[in-house]
């Protein structure tokens, strides 16, 4: 009675083989359960648990666990920085996609909503195309300072317009929330903006 | 004036036709003597192996192929349910008439069924059933599981059913037909990228997405054989096989993956000797069930194999691809060469080394592009317009519209059943007139409703394909494969591609912020492409 494999007289190659194929497979299986996004990185505001890296959060659009760390006129989420009040510390990112305006966001939200566009979604991403100086288009959000967690009612109205209504598509219950936006969208104003084109490629053409 | 034209081009397709279809018939009066044929041969269907579902440009005669002398088991091997074969209508080769393909063993080409056997033979029947199971991981690892640019990837970190086909090839006398049904995602990963079926009525995509193959037509013993079906068939351009089990790797670089996989027409497969194929083809387009203007598309391919250690293959086209642009043609010449450098079955290590090269050149011309020497961007960085597109009307700026691309494989056998392969590849493609485009919310296409009536989100930022935009592409990849029987293959590779623009999935995936078709997408919420794509693949493939 045969109660081995190798009783079967498997030729060592064959053996070897299959132990790399299974010893491979079980590494892929792994290693995509363990990926982590970092700076700049898309995230998934809808999971129930943060997989940015490090002390990354899921920022941008306000839905889901990224309804505390907006970023003005983002239709997308990133894995961007924090200050230690816990709002998206755009001073300190290094990617364009934690910026105010996520790298093309607002010109996206502007030209998404066609025959009644988003005038401030348009203003704001008209001042990054048309600035030499992205930093000059903070004036486009008043009251906004240099610092931490410093805010106003003009931010909150930014914000909120990033609660953009959803597609016609349908609906769910991961639809964007109503929360009101952090105060993070007046830091936002006063920081320099990255205005690089390389989220779509529509935008790189 | 312009409508004249077309009258009399028109006429002139309707003459060619014509022409290709007497051509046969005049042959059929000469009556030669009948030699077997290509796919299954109708005379001696029981004595061959034909090649299920791959009519592999590799395989017309192969089918038909008595052992050759390094490994083939022999046609007429006792199969448990294998009726006895009817007496042989056709004269023997040693009447002069040699099958095509049919003096060496030709399983080692890359895009060929590696069987020397087909276990389901029957005088009138010779079935065929294909199995196709994949696992893919990418580093981006995108949170809709949703794999951009391939034709045999579509799910990331997912167990697959890629493909599962049934069919075969049905052979009484002369007459000939196959069908092969297929199933799984590669029944609406091809299709999605017809856009021609979305001129007019009846669905064509649904009508036909379940059938991979299905064509009829009659063999004659003319020459070294002439066959003449009519119906969807398959397309070697770019060389890999469309049925998996026959290619060295299962993800073929750009070449082979953006060139189509079927035809749906007529083709005329002539014989003139035991080495050469020569198969024009009347269709309806590149890779369509329909046809976009007023002009079928033509090709042809021709398959030479002077020796058993060497293959040629190529490919020719000529259409009208575009919507609404008739005057708007396409060319396209697709060859490969491949060459068994070694082999030495009695060793223990290394038995057989092979490699294979293609190179892909093709073009449009009319109607505002031209293959070369056009303008590159179809705006300045003002937002000028610097070569014609839909959204102008100046032609005397056409974009380039090209596609320059090859790519090299080789293949290592450690005994019969171990290969290791190695290769890679590049695409150039201003105007993207071939690159397969991003799904989602980056699909310049219409995107069909999913089986549970949950609508597709319509495409928020539908991937820029003007004429003029420039795409640039390479990859490289490397897996080995385990082969215990002639039936079942193991295949795992390394796979990375990059861009030179964004185009593959990352990681926010391109349906939704969460990756779900359910879920709303906020106003001007952009897809996630990226400019790399680096992943593994393990796949599981049967064949019988």
């Amino acid at each position: 009675m045969k109660t081995s494999t190798f009783e079967r007289k498997i030729p060592m190659m064959a053996r070897v083989g299959v132990c790399l194929v299974a010893l491979a497979g079980a590494l892929v299986l792994g290693a995509g359960a363990c990926n982590e996004a970092g700076q700049g990185d898309r995230c998934n505001p809808l999971r129930s648990s943060n997989e940015c890296s490090g002390s990354l959060v899921c920022a941008g659009n306000p839905i889901g666990q990224s309804t505390t760390y907006p970023i003005p006129f983002c239709p997308e989420n990133y894995c961007c920085p924090v200050n230690s009040d816990g709002t998206v510390d755009f001073a300190n990112a290094t990617s364009p996609y934690c910026q105010p305006g996520c790298n093309g966001g607002a010109a996206s939200i502007c030209a998404a909503m066609g025959s009644a566009p988003d005038a401030e979604a348009c203003e704001f991403a008209s001042c990054l195309a048309d600035a030499s100086d992205p930093t000059s288009c903070v004036s486009v959000e008043e009251g906004g300072t240099e610092g931490d967690g410093a805010t106003s009612d003009g931010e909150v109205s930014d914000a909120e317009s990033l609660d953009a209504a959803p597609s016609d598509a349908g609906s769910s219950d991961a639809a964007p929330s109503d929360a009101a936006p952090s105060e993070a969208a007046a830091e936002a104003a006063t920081t320099p903006l990255d205005a690089g084109t390389d989220a779509t490629d529509s935008s790189t053409d | 004036m312009k409508r004249s034209i077309f009258n009399r081009v028109r006429c002139a397709w309707i003459v060619g036709f014509a022409s290709v279809t007497l051509v046969p018939g005049v042959a059929l009066a000469q009556a030669a003597p009948p030699p077997t044929e290509a796919t299954p041969p109708p005379a001696t269907p029981a004595a061959a192996p034909p090649p299920a579902a791959a009519p592999t440009p590799t395989e017309p005669a192969a089918a038909a192929a008595p052992a050759p002398a390094t490994a083939p088991a022999p046609a007429t091997t006792a199969l448990p349910f294998a009726p006895t074969p009817p007496p042989a209508t056709s004269p023997s080769p040693s009447e002069g008439i040699t099958q095509p393909f049919a003096y060496g063993d030709f399983t080692w080409l890359n895009g060929t069924n590696r069987q020397h056997t087909a276990l389901l033979d029957s005088p009138l029947f010779t079935g065929s059933f294909l199995l196709d199971v994949n696992y893919t991981q990418s580093k981006n690892n995108p949170i809709d599981n949703t794999v951009v640019g391939s034709t045999a990837l579509s799910r990331n970190h997912e167990l697959t059913l890629a493909f599962m086909g049934f069919g075969g090839d049905f052979h009484y006398q002369n007459a000939r037909g196959r069908m092969m049904m297929q199933f799984g995602l590669r029944s609406t990963l091809v299709p999605r990228n017809d856009f021609s079926s979305f001129r007019g009525q009846f669905d064509l995509q649904d009508a036909l997405r379940y059938i991979s193959e299905a064509y009829g037509g009659y063999h004659w013993d003319v020459l070294h054989g002439i066959n003449l079906d009519g119906g969807i068939f398959m397309s070697y351009v770019g060389l890999f096989s469309y049925d998996n089990f026959e290619n060295w790797m299962y993800l073929p670089s750009f070449t082979s993956d953006n060139t189509p996989w079927f035809f749906n027409g007529f083709r005329l497969q002539v014989f003139p000797s035991d080495k050469l194929k020569i198969e024009p083809w009347l269709i309806n387009g590149w890779q369509t069930y329909g046809t976009f203007n007023e002009m079928p598309g033509f090709g042809f391919q021709i398959l030479w194999r002077p020796v058993e250690e060497f293959s040629v293959l190529s490919n020719g086209y000529w259409g009208w691809d575009n919507q609404d642009a008739p005057g708007q043609w396409r060319f396209h010449s697709d060859n490969s060469a491949e060459l068994r450098y070694f082999q030495d079955t009695s060793s223990s290590f290394i038995t057989r080394a092979a490699f294979s090269i293609t190179g892909d050149i093709g073009g449009e011309g009319g109607d505002g592009v031209t293959p070369f020497g056009g303008q590159s961007h179809p705006q300045s960085m003002a937002g000028q317009y610097t070569c014609a597109t839909k959204k102008t009307s100046d032609l005397s700026r056409p974009c380039d519209a090209n596609f320059i691309s090859g790519m090299i494989y080789n293949r290592v056998w450690f005994g019969d059943k171990f290969a290791w392969n190695i290769g890679g590849g590049y695409m150039h493609n201003p105007s993207r007139y071939l690159i397969l485009d991003p799904t989602g919310n980056a699909s310049p296409i219409p995107q069909p409703e999913s089986v549970s009536n949950v609508s597709y989100v319509p495409a928020s930022s539908p991937y820029y394909t003007s004429f003029g935009s420039q795409f640039d592409a390479w990859d490289y990849e490397t897996g080995i494969q385990y082969m215990p029987v002639e039936q079942v293959t193991y295949d795992l590779e390394f796979n990375h591609r990059q861009a030179s623009v964004p185009y593959f999935a990352g990681h926010g995936g391109v349906t939704s912020p969460d990756g779900y078709i359910t879920t709303a997408t906020p106003s001007g919420w952009r897809p996630d492409l990226s400019k790399n794509d680096t992943r593994v693949i393990f796949a599981l493939l049967v064949r019988f």
